[in-house]
């Protein structure tokens, strides 16, 4: 008779038999009286090394204090820090400059709202950055120098204590190597002043100058770039390399090596050498006989004037178009009217986008070398069915991956968000009346601090958090409705599937034929809801906290 | 009261077992003492995963078990910590022992409780998880990524291993 196992009876005394084995075993058990005796040894064994591990000592051991309890500085928190510190520092600096710099002092000397126009505005946004931001981005980063320091100095200890740490090892590595590497030197200049800035004829400016003035008068040589920003801009003298000008009025002469770059009301440009390409953008443009553009020249404008020698392509977009130069390769025309005057010369072709060929007025003395094409314009075409269109899909992939990256950084930045739901109908219409009223509430609220000076900055620190959430509505919504579609209680684990997911849903329901605007309408108040419900819930959890504790 | 107040208390309550759990299990005093304090804070770091459906004690003897297990597979330096489950059950075949309940008798109780802590990790650990821990052979194969008969395999063995450690210990009072 074949008696029984070590392994049967250790499983049978340890009750893990299965069905079919404990049969087998009981069966033999019942006839067999050696292996009964074994069991009940087995058993007792069993019986005997419960209580040897549990009358361990350790019950008398003593208790050790408590450990601080404190959660490790992820990098969540440090991009939170960051981001927190840069918004404070950003805001404390703006009120500082904006309260008592600027609105007071000119509201007490005035008593009036001056009211600037864009040239002003773009002045004086870029002297306030001439002034400040440099300051304030070097505050900035100097923080987050003082950060990384801290954060290597953490884990170098770490690194200490588990020497396999690759990951400590290597951002060590990358932190010394970044604070160590000699910085290149700062190859910038900068000018500011409220009234006028000239570069004087016999100066040279061996460095990338940036000027911001009411007026500014360039007769000297720059050898690097020059940006110019002012009401006023005039540039005779020589850059070495592109010209960037904003101004009501950009006149320009003389050489540029590189490219120019350039927009306002009015735009001269005589007697000057562009080596590269000409952007310009302006009321009207002008573009003299002496003047000529090596490469393209790209103009949009209400009226352009080209006298001049454009050896690339011409291309115009405006209102009317003048041409008396000379093109080096094709000229095209999405403007109303074009003029080819006296000995105007396209050494190519010459493209017209427009319904009607009588808008191009050509005088028998111009010349097209190559062949004269009428296209018809897009703006006159009939409005075609978006959904035909590629453009459609491609900027509703593009909303998407965007909407993804946001959605993905928010929701690891704020993981207490991905815990939000609705719990049902009801719960949905609370929330979608919640979020009603802040999308209507807030603006009236901003707009009513903007009526106070001192209230301005919330305004718009106000307004900009308005449009940051009716952006975010959509995205948090869509966590909720990924969560609901993939069945997960909780979307710690499947992240990116789950925005993923409610992404693509809330997108194809924003762009269903007819009901797509109110259906984004409703899903956006009901995530601007849910957004605020967590604003809610956070804030009286802080309060209970710190009330119990 | 905030989480970590209330951790504290939960500390105190469960350090205790813990710590049998962890000495048990790694068969070290100071090993066991860092492993508690390491099980407590990564308990405190992972909180919000743990539901309160759950038994506490549950929650963090699997963490006290899975941390345990990693300290005593970085210790065996690469080599399979719980052995091959072929060779341990050719082992089985070697002729039986006389009964641990006899050799008990023969022995004091506490020469048990020294006679499992000179028994080897692979053996050690699945018996501390099966009869200190009341873990189920499910739940040690979960544990220790091996399979249900490989546990089965194992406890028979460290049982095999006792009695001869008994029985030797017996022969020498004897012949002393």
């Amino acid at each position: 008779m074949t008696h029984l196992t070590d392994l049967q009876f250790s499983l049978y005394a340890d009750k893990a038999l299965g069905d079919r084995e404990l049969n087998f075993v009981s069966q033999h058990l019942e006839s067999c009286v050696q292996c009964q005796a074994s069991r009940d040894d087995w058993i007792a064994e069993k019986q005997h090394i419960v209580i040897a591990l549990n009358t361990d000592d350790a019950a008398t051991a003593s208790i050790p204090p408590a450990p601080k309890f404190t959660k490790r500085l992820s990098m969540r928190d440090f991009a939170i820090a960051n981001v927190l510190t840069g918004l404070v520092i950003w805001l404390a600096q703006f009120l500082w400059k904006t309260l008592f710099g600027e609105l007071i002092v000119n509201t007490f000397s005035r008593f009036a709202f001056p009211i600037p126009d864009v040239y002003g505005l773009l002045v004086s946004a870029a002297l306030y950055l001439s002034q400040e931001g440099a300051t304030m981005i070097e505050n900035y980063l100097g923080f987050v120098v003082l950060c990384l320091v801290a954060m290597s100095l953490i884990w170098l200890v770490h690194l200490f204590r588990k020497p396999r740490s690759t990951l400590a090892f290597c951002f060590v590595v990358a932190v010394s190597g970044g604070l160590f590497t000699p910085s290149p030197a700062l190859a910038l200049e900068h000018r500011h002043d409220e009234n006028s800035v000239t570069v004087a004829a016999s100066e040279t400016i061996d460095d990338t100058l940036v000027i911001a003035a009411d007026t500014v008068i360039v007769e000297g040589t720059v050898t690097g770039d020059l940006i110019a920003v002012g009401e006023r801009v005039i540039v005779n003298g020589s850059i070495g390399g592109n010209l960037i000008a904003f101004a009501e009025t950009v006149t320009l002469h003389g050489e540029v090596n590189g490219s120019v770059i350039t927009a306002g009301s009015s735009v001269e440009l005589s007697d000057i050498v562009i080596k590269g390409d000409l952007w310009a953008a302006a009321g009207d443009i002008s573009f003299d006989r002496e003047s000529s553009v090596r490469r393209n020249m790209t103009a949009a404008t209400e009226m352009v004037s080209v006298a001049g020698e454009v050896r690339g392509d011409l291309t115009v977009f405006g209102e009317t178009a003048e041409l008396s130069g000379t093109v080096g390769k094709d000229f095209e025309a999405f403007s109303g009217r074009v003029n080819l005057l006296g000995n105007a010369t396209v050494a190519g072709n010459l493209r017209f986008r427009t319904n009607d060929e009588d808008k191009l007025q050509k005088s028998s003395t111009a010349t097209v070398g190559g062949e004269i094409e009428f296209l018809p314009s897009s703006s006159k075409s009939e409005p075609e069915n978006r959904y035909f269109t590629g453009d459609f899909y491609l900027g509703q992939i593009a909303r998407l991956v965007s909407a993804f990256i946001f959605g993905v950084a928010l929701l690891w930045l704020f993981p207490a968000l991905r815990d939000e739901s609705l719990e049902d109908g009801i719960d949905g219409l609370k929330t979608a009346g919640i979020g009603l009223v802040t999308l209507v509430s807030l603006p009236v609220i901003v707009l009513i601090f903007a009526i106070t000076l001192i209230g301005l900055p919330l305004s718009i620190f106000g307004f900009f958090s308005w449009l940051l959430l009716v952006y975010t509505a959509k995205i948090v919504l869509a966590s909720v409705i990924g969560q609901q579609l993939l069945g997960a209680t909780s979307s710690h684990d499947s992240l990116l599937l789950t925005i993923l997911s409610g992404l693509v849903v809330v997108i194809v329901a924003v762009n269903l034929p007819f009901i797509g605007g109110i259906i984004n309408f409703i899903l956006t108040i009901i995530g601007i809801g849910l957004i605020v419900r967590f604003l809610l819930d956070y804030t009286a959890g802080l309060n209970g906290q710190r009330g119990s504790s | 009261m905030t989480v970590s107040l209330a951790f504290e208390i939960l500390y105190k309550e469960y350090y205790v077992r813990v710590f049998g759990l962890a000495r048990r299990l790694l068969n070290s005093t100071p090993q066991a003492e860092d492993a508690t304090q390491e099980v407590f804070m990564r308990a405190y770091r992972n909180f919000k995963r743990y539901d309160s459906q759950q038994p506490f004690w549950q929650w963090i003897a699997t963490i006290t078990n899975n941390h345990c297990v990693d300290l005593l597979r970085k210790r065996s330096r690469g080599q399979k910590l719980f052995g091959d489950e072929e060779i341990e059950l050719e082992l089985l075949e070697s002729p039986g022992i006389h009964s641990l309940t006899a050799l008990i008798d023969a022995e004091s109780a506490n020469a048990l409780t020294e006679a499992i802590t000179k028994l080897p990790d692979k053996y050690r650990v699945p018996l501390v998880l099966a009869y200190f821990n009341e873990a189920t052979y499910e739940q040690i194969s979960t544990d220790l990524s091996i399979s249900r008969t490989h546990v089965g395999v194992l406890l028979v063995r460290a049982k095999q291993q006792l009695r001869a450690y008994l029985e030797d210990s017996g022969l020498k009072r004897a012949q002393s």
